[in-house]
């Protein structure tokens, strides 16, 4: 087998797909790149065993097609220094021994059989939805970051897309904070609803383009794969039930609280500054058009107090929440003014952009308080 | 002005205020299973037993000697240190506790030249009144006062007070220190003392500035500050509280069914559970570990500790209890010899912020008032009185080994002393006897 693929194509496919190799893994095999070549393409694929993905990138020449596993660090090392320049591969499919030539060098390296590496799942019974390449970009951006890490609670590890005839809805909690992303503007045939690991999550957001590129999201009960040009990512689901968001989310919420996004994130930036570390807790004292911010820490004898104009329909009250959750929230809001909704001080404040209407899209946060307790 | 009150041979010493037998006798207290001596009366250190040592390796010293072997009796201990402590406090109430047998005094209040002479008040009433005999040192500084006292417990002729008044005496005194023995330089500090040719303290407050912060960080140079008399570190009176506490214990014998372990794991949750319902907080991280013994090579050896962070931060013992469960499951593994295992609770914070959560569907305010009410009838009644049936079995294999336990005298009422006056004996009856005569 011997192929000859341009330096850069080969190192923008692997750095597309790299990042699913586990860094230390009890299955040696699957610190290799699969490498598959036929007609005049390439396909290299890497798994963790959960998340499978590969990377198609075009060859320039091909003489004889086969497969063969390349350990990835060796490779990706000596692409990362290479100029832009063809490379040949020659396998030796007797001894699975690569060498490359390149410029002005020769490099070997001992591959593997690549019957020894794990076979790609195929799934079978799929449904099929197509999105969007920046839609499904940014409903894995705004609910990814919410996302717990609770090995205790692996359902709420994934981001939750549920799939309906009304809408497709994407949730992301660690139960502190929920993120709801929902496109009134697409529907499923099939009622149905998975849970996505974070990892290929990440990795498909990584490599998803900002335009209308399309998208094909396919999935079982077991499996969910996207699909889109040169690239394409099988994940294993997350086994488990959901907890039921919907139910935990308040509809009576009295109180309106009006202010605009970044000059609210910088006041809490500076007041958190003076906060509990471990805690994080800043209060939040809403009047009338009045918004106070404080922070103390009492062990440092820390103080810190803001006040802003806000636009406020509801009872005066004063309600505690981490700086932290508040900050992660607004800065992954985009709009110029939010709208925080809240009842009392030990529900939950509900936080919704306000922009010019979009029934298309529509997003809800969520943020737990404190406890303040005198 | 800063004192350090030392007790001496504390646990020894509370030993002896309630059994007057251990007086002039040599005294050792074992650790927990009765494993290595923790504390010698002076008797005791004279015949040669060290600190630390397994007691069987002085097993001949005890033997030939006749020397008093105690389990070491924590109910005791805690309950003698806080008289102590209050004590104390009678008279200078500025003081940090700074561990059972040890507190630093701030004497800035006072005048110099009753210095002394409150020292000695305070030596006579801590001995009169508990019956403790203590050392006190005296200096400028936390690390010279701990210095002083050193010198007050080792040499007699200080009568139990040393005062480093005057800067001549400190820097003769740190002249023939040790470098290792000045508080706060632990044995990496003394190799690379000793290294750079440095084997007094005094050789080490003649270096720079910048070659003691550079070769020993900022806290090497705090250390060298204070033997220069100026003070850096400075009395903690504020409680602080805690940041994660541990309870673990060695078994009595080595235990490989899950149930005892279980039995342990509960009572350890629960006692975690209880400090941090004492110093009002909550804790969001709960770990459990278990080892087997690892002096035991012909056994299988199995480590492990894993960490569950609860929904909502807790000091509910049922709560704790049932993540700690939870986290033992994981780890427990059949046909292992346990030989310890503990709990700590951690990411602690004050329990009037806690971070609620989306799920959450414990009723907090009915919990908390359960805690205050089983806190409120087990303090009121005994230790335990209430306790998860978790907690208790009949079969008692985690207990710590305690063959030679002293009675709680003050804390239980079953082991308070009992004073019988008989008409014969005491003095106001005999010369009564013989006015009415």
């Amino acid at each position: 087998m011997r192929f000859i693929v341009s330096s850069s194509q080969l190192n923008k496919g692997l750095q597309s797909i790299v990042g699913v190799v586990a860094t230390s893994t009890t299955v040696p095999i699957i610190q290799n790149f699969l490498f598959s070549v036929s007609g005049s393409e390439l396909v290299a694929t890497a798994t963790d065993l959960e998340t499978t993905i590969s990377a198609t990138i075009p060859l320039s020449k091909l003489e004889g097609e086969g497969q063969v596993a390349i350990p990835h660090k060796q490779l990706i090392e000596i692409l990362r220094n290479l100029p832009d320049v063809p490379v040949i591969f020659e396998v030796d499919e007797e001894t699975w021994a690569v060498k490359l030539s390149a410029a002005e060098g020769e490099y070997s390296l001992v591959g593997f059989d690549a019957n020894e590496f794990p076979k790609v799942p195929i799934i079978e019974g799929a449904t099929t939805v197509n999105f969007k390449s920046e839609v499904l970009k940014k409903a894995i951006t705004k609910t990814i970051f919410a996302v717990g890490n609770d090995e205790m609670r692996p359902a709420m590890s994934g981001v939750y897309i549920e799939f309906t005839d009304e809408n497709i809805t994407f949730v992301g909690t660690d139960a502190h904070k929920l993120m709801r992303f929902r496109r009134n503007d697409m529907t499923s045939e099939t009622n149905a609803s998975l849970i996505v690991p974070k990892k290929p999550l990440n990795i498909i957001k990584n490599n998803l383009a900002d335009d209308d590129s399309e998208v094909a999201v396919s999935f079982n009960d077991t499996n969910v794969q996207f699909s889109t040009e040169g690239l394409n990512v099988i994940a294993r689901l997350i086994d488990g039930r959901y907890p039921n968001y919907t139910a935990v989310i308040p509809n009576n919420n009295n109180n309106k609280l009006i202010v605009d996004r970044m000059a609210l994130l910088m006041a809490i930036r500076r007041v958190a500054i003076f906060a509990n570390a471990s805690t994080m807790l800043i209060r939040l004292k809403i009047e009338a058009e009045q918004l106070q911010i404080f922070a103390e820490d009492h062990e440092l004898s820390n103080y810190a107090h803001e006040t802003m104009p806000c636009t406020y329909e509801g009872e005066p009250m004063e309600i505690g929440f981490s700086a932290r959750y508040l900050l992660d929230m607004f800065s992954n809001a985009d709009s110029a003014e939010l709208r925080i909704e809240m009842s009392e001080p030990n529900r939950p404040g509900i936080i919704y952009p306000v922009e010019d209407a979009n029934t298309d899209e529509d997003i809800l946060m969520l943020v737990m308080p404190v406890m303040l307790k005198s | 002005m800063i004192a350090l009150i030392d007790c001496n041979n504390f646990y020894a010493s509370c030993e002896r205020v309630f059994n007057p037998r251990l007086r002039h006798k040599a005294v050792i207290v074992l650790s927990n299973n009765d494993g290595c001596v923790v504390a010698r009366s002076n008797e005791a250190k004279a015949l040669g037993i060290g600190m630390g040592v397994p007691v069987f390796k002085v097993k001949d010293i005890i033997e030939r000697n006749g020397v008093e072997v105690l389990s070491s009796n924590y109910a005791l201990y805690g309950d003698m240190s806080q008289r102590v402590m209050q004590t104390i406090a009678t008279l200078v109430p500025d003081m940090e506790v700074y561990s059972i047998d040890e507190a630093f005094l701030d004497l800035s209040n006072f005048k110099l030249h009753d210095v002394e002479k409150l020292a000695h008040e305070i030596r006579q009433r801590v001995w009169q009144w508990v019956g403790i005999s203590i050392s006190i040192g005296i200096a400028p500084t936390k690390t010279l006062a701990k210095l002083a006292n050193h010198l007050a417990k080792k040499n007699t002729k200080y009568n139990g007070v040393c005062w480093l008044k005057d800067r001549n005496k400190i820097d003769e005194i740190l002249q023939t220190f040790p470098v290792g023995e000045v508080w706060g330089i632990g044995r990496q500090m003394t190799a690379k003392c000793n290294s750079f040719g440095i084997n007094t303290a005094y050789q080490l407050t003649q270096k720079g500035d910048a070659w003691i912060r550079g070769n020993f960080t900022i806290v090497g140079l705090r250390t060298v500050q204070e033997l220069r008399g100026i003070a850096c570190i400075e009395l903690q009176q504020n409680f602080v509280a805690k940041q994660s506490i541990c309870t673990s214990r060695s078994f009595g014998k080595m235990i490989s069914d899950f149930d005892p372990l279980a039995e342990a794991v509960t009572n350890f949750a629960v006692r975690c559970a209880e400090k941090l319902r004492q110093q009002k907080s909550v804790a969001n991280n709960i770990t459990v570990f278990i080892n087997t013994n690892r002096f035991r090579n012909d056994l299988p050896q199995h480590s492990q500790s894993v960490v569950i962070t609860m929904p909502v931060a807790s000091s509910s013992s049922q709560e704790i209890v049932n993540y700690a469960i939870k986290a033992l499951k994981s780890i427990y593994k059949n046909n292992y010899q346990y030989k310890k295992a503990g709990v700590i609770v951690s990411g602690i914070v004050e329990e009037s912020s806690v971070q609620t959560s989306l799920f959450d569907d414990v009723d907090r305010e009915k919990q908390s008032k359960l805690m205050k009410t089983i806190d409120l009838l087990n303090h009121k009644m005994g230790k335990d009185t209430v306790y998860i049936s978790r907690q208790k079995s009949d079969k008692i294999e985690w207990k710590n080994r305690r063959d030679k336990l002293s009675p709680s005298y003050t804390t239980r009422w079953d082991d308070l002393i009992e004073a019988k006056a008989s008409e014969e004996i005491t003095p106001y009856n005999r010369i009564k006897k013989s006015e009415n005569d």
